[in-house]
């Protein structure tokens, strides 16, 4: 077991390139930590880096006490699990999670006690004697976990691993994962495009783009207190909301206001956004969740709106309305009921509310 | 515009039945989703009604026209795919005008039909200031939007739709949806879409129809679907995190004039609404159902009922889903994020009164409607 830390660590390809930039991230000791970004925000390059795949431009890489940035991938004491498995087709499950310790000559007996219980953890035991061409892909995905899990290495890294699963079995594949970690309590780095899957996994999530970190926290930190713009619209879905505003005072209030709307903010944003000196254009954010929906007027839903789509779910539903041009989803409960062209009435939850620097992204409200 | 009619379609494969006597009735100018897991027989379907396959039994009907044998080019019928199949070297454009170009259509349309047309479908498409655009210069959700618009050009009686986001990303998904399901109201163009994706379905359609290995399920609007399931296939494919099934036996007891349901100690008193339903039935043995936001969790360490011991915590978005292992079963429960369970914590386990659905243990059907 041990922590990983990056110290300023640049990966710059081709001398041009700047996939990761000037990256300092600590994942802890047995914590769960997952990498998000879209493609081409680094997060890959960076786990690769830690992996000892790829060399580092600039900076250093720490697993445990011991700086690791020019060590050989094998003596890293790391294990990696990627998307595709890379199992041997035509050996039997035991055989393809064996592999690593008889490679290090360790006991028939030895390893035949890591595979089943490796086995057993992963609840493929009835498998142990299958060839590995005959499974099915989350079965696939657990050997090659297998074959991670029995050399008991300090740091799991994991790329993407079930992303190209279906639907059911990846949510499935997630729980087994998560699960896993708690039983064998392996530091864990985890790379993935899927905030959904991040959200669900991670301990904590460092949130990627562009080469550079935008924000580590939890997942409830990052979901309702993000730094900036990107990491807002990149958790959640149905993703936040985003209207163009200005602030407008009137005696002791003030107000987020826009083209068919006028919010008022609470005591402590207009506080905020007092000391921040905050003005001009900016940027409204709230998330679907954080919008009520009404089919009349009331103190709760003052803004006039319409409804451009309605989307039943079952316990919940989808209203997309149009405010002055703009759309805006909302999410309500399943019995809410309306069609498109109707009228609808929208309140703003301000104490969910975020204002971000139309220039830089930045979150005024935090 | 037109219906479309299946009276017992039959698409077979050598011995395999891949669509086996499915009926349905798609009304002028709706909006109808065949929903099922892959190998389900939907783009079969959806094949057969396009004629790029041949109907082995049973009528398809177009309109009033038993279009079996009758070749695709006759049928009016525009097929959009998951994959866009777009002419990389003509723009957005001469994409979108392409059909009304072709050889048998070509004295059809003068030049400034042409670009009335296109650039009518343009707009509905929110892409008409895009029409200048080469096909690499467009996102995933634009290129989509220009195939869709080169089916709709032709102004099709009936528009078959097969995956056609399925390859996007979730949250652009998410944003096609939404201008899809706007687009079909405003065209009001017939159309037929397959999808895996019990969302999707839920959220644009008019009507479903459910189908797994080529069998018919269910045929109902969304809320139906949902609230009402037919059998155990459709409430468990349908909603998610998917419906509980617990195992354990499940009888039911009248007592004092009170019905209700015991499943190993576990008693759930039963509405009147489906005592009644219950009355109906000759079935014996049920099989109970219970969706993931009707269970309830408390830290009650006495009193009849389960105990389930925290197997893991997950956050979606502002609610947890946790596992729960009671009995012999994994069971998910959603609850608000201020339920703060720890992975081992004992929990007391209920489930909301009314909320539960009632199956055959036999059939599968439903015993509830």
């Amino acid at each position: 077991m041990a922590d990983v830390r990056l110290e300023k660590v640049w990966k710059i390809y081709g001398g041009v390139v700047e996939a990761v930039r000037e990256l300092d991230l600590e994942c802890r000791n047995k914590e769960f930590l997952c990498l998000l970004g879209p493609s081409g925000c680094g997060k890959s390059s960076t786990l690769r880096m830690i992996a000892g795949l790829e060399d580092v431009t600039r900076g250093d890489v720490y697993i445990g006490s011991r700086k690791v940035t020019s060590v050989a991938p094998k003596d890293r004491d790391i294990a990696m699990v990627f998307e595709n498995y890379a199992l041997y087709p035509h050996l039997t499950v035991y055989d393809n999670i064996a592999m690593p310790l008889r490679v290090r000559k360790m006991s028939k007996s030895e390893v035949d006690q890591k595979v089943r219980h490796a086995a057993e953890v992963l609840h493929i035991t009835g498998l142990l004697g299958r060839r590995v061409v005959r499974l099915g892909g989350g079965q696939k995905q657990r050997v090659g976990i297998g074959r991670a899990i029995v050399r008991t290495p300090s740091v799991f890294l994991m790329d993407e691993p079930i992303s190209h699963l279906e639907a059911q079995l990846r949510a499935q594949m997630r729980v087994e994962l998560k699960r896993l970690h708690i039983e064998v309590e392996a530091t864990t780095i985890y790379v993935t495009h899927d905030q959904l899957e991040a959200m669900a996994l991670a301990d904590r999530i460092a949130v990627m783009n562009l080469g550079g970190l935008q924000q580590v926290g939890t997942p409830s930190e990052l979901f309702d207190r993000p730094v900036n713009q990107f990491v807002a619209g990149f958790l959640g879905t149905p993703p936040m909301n985003f209207l163009t505003c200005e602030l407008a005072t009137h005696g002791d209030q003030m107000f987020a206001q826009g083209s068919g709307f006028r919010v008022l903010l609470p005591e402590a944003t207009r506080a905020r956004l007092l000391s921040a000196k905050a003005t001009g254009k900016m940027q409204l954010g709230i998330r679907p969740l954080d919008l009520t929906v009404a089919k009349a007027a009331g103190s709760g839903t003052p803004v006039a709106a319409r409804t451009f789509v309605y989307e039943p779910q079952g316990e919940s539903c989808q209203v997309t309305v149009q405010i002055d041009g703009q759309l805006l989803s909302i999410e309500a409960d399943g019995d809410f009921v309306t069609e498109a062209g109707e009228p609808a009435w929208i309140g703003f939850k301000s104490d969910k509310l975020h204002l971000f620097d139309s220039v830089t992204g930045a979150n005024l409200v935090l | 515009m037109a219906e479309v009619l299946l009276d017992k379609a039959t698409k077979k494969y050598g011995d395999h039945v891949a669509v086996n006597e499915v009926s349905l009735h798609c009304k002028d100018s709706e909006f109808f989703f065949i929903l099922g897991p892959s190998g389900a027989g939907k783009t079969s379907t959806l094949k057969m009604i396009a004629g790029l396959t041949t109907v082995d039994g049973g009528q398809i009907r177009i309109g009033n026209r038993l279009v079996n044998d009758l070749e695709p080019g006759l049928r009016n019928v525009a097929m959009a795919f998951e994959t866009y199949a777009l002419y990389p070297h003509l723009t957005v454009f001469e994409n979108i005008a392409f059909p009304l170009r072709a050889p048998i259509r070509a004295r059809q349309f003068s030049e400034a039909d042409v670009r009335a047309r296109v650039q009518r479908v343009g707009d509905l498409l929110r892409m008409g200031e895009l029409l200048d655009r080469m096909p690499t210069q467009l996102s995933g959700g634009q290129k989509q939007r220009v195939a869709l618009g080169r089916a709709l050009i032709r102004e099709p009686d009936v528009f078959l739709l097969d995956e056609p986001i399925a390859h996007l990303d979730a949250k652009l998904r998410h944003h096609m949806r939404a201008e899809l399901k706007s687009m079909q109201r405003q065209f009001g163009t017939t159309s037929i879409y397959t999808t895996p994706d019990q969302l999707e379905a839920l959220s644009m359609a008019d009507t479903i129809a459910v189908i797994n290995e080529g069998i018919l399920h269910q045929i109902g609007t969304p809320l139906e679907i949902y609230n009402h399931p037919a059998d155990d296939f459709v409430a468990r494919f349908v909603g998610d995190p998917p419906m509980n099934f617990p195992s354990s036996p499940c009888m039911l007891v009248g007592e004092g004039g009170e019905v209700r349901l015991e499943l190993e100690g576990l008693r759930v008193k039963i509405s009147p609404r489906i005592q009644a339903a219950l009355a109906r039935q000759s079935c014996q043995v049920l099989r109970v159902g219970v969706r993931p936001s009707d269970i309830r969790l408390s830290r009650a360490q006495e009193g009849a009922g389960w105990y389930g011991e925290v197997y893991l915590v997950e956050q979606v978005g502002r609610s947890h889903v946790i596992t729960i292992k009671v009995n012999r079963d994994m069971l998910r429960v959603k609850t608000p994020l201020e339920f703060d369970a720890v992975v081992g914590d004992k929990l007391q386990v209920s489930f909301a009164p009314d909320k539960v659905y009632l199956f055959d243990a036999g059939t599968g059907r439903s015993v509830l409607v």
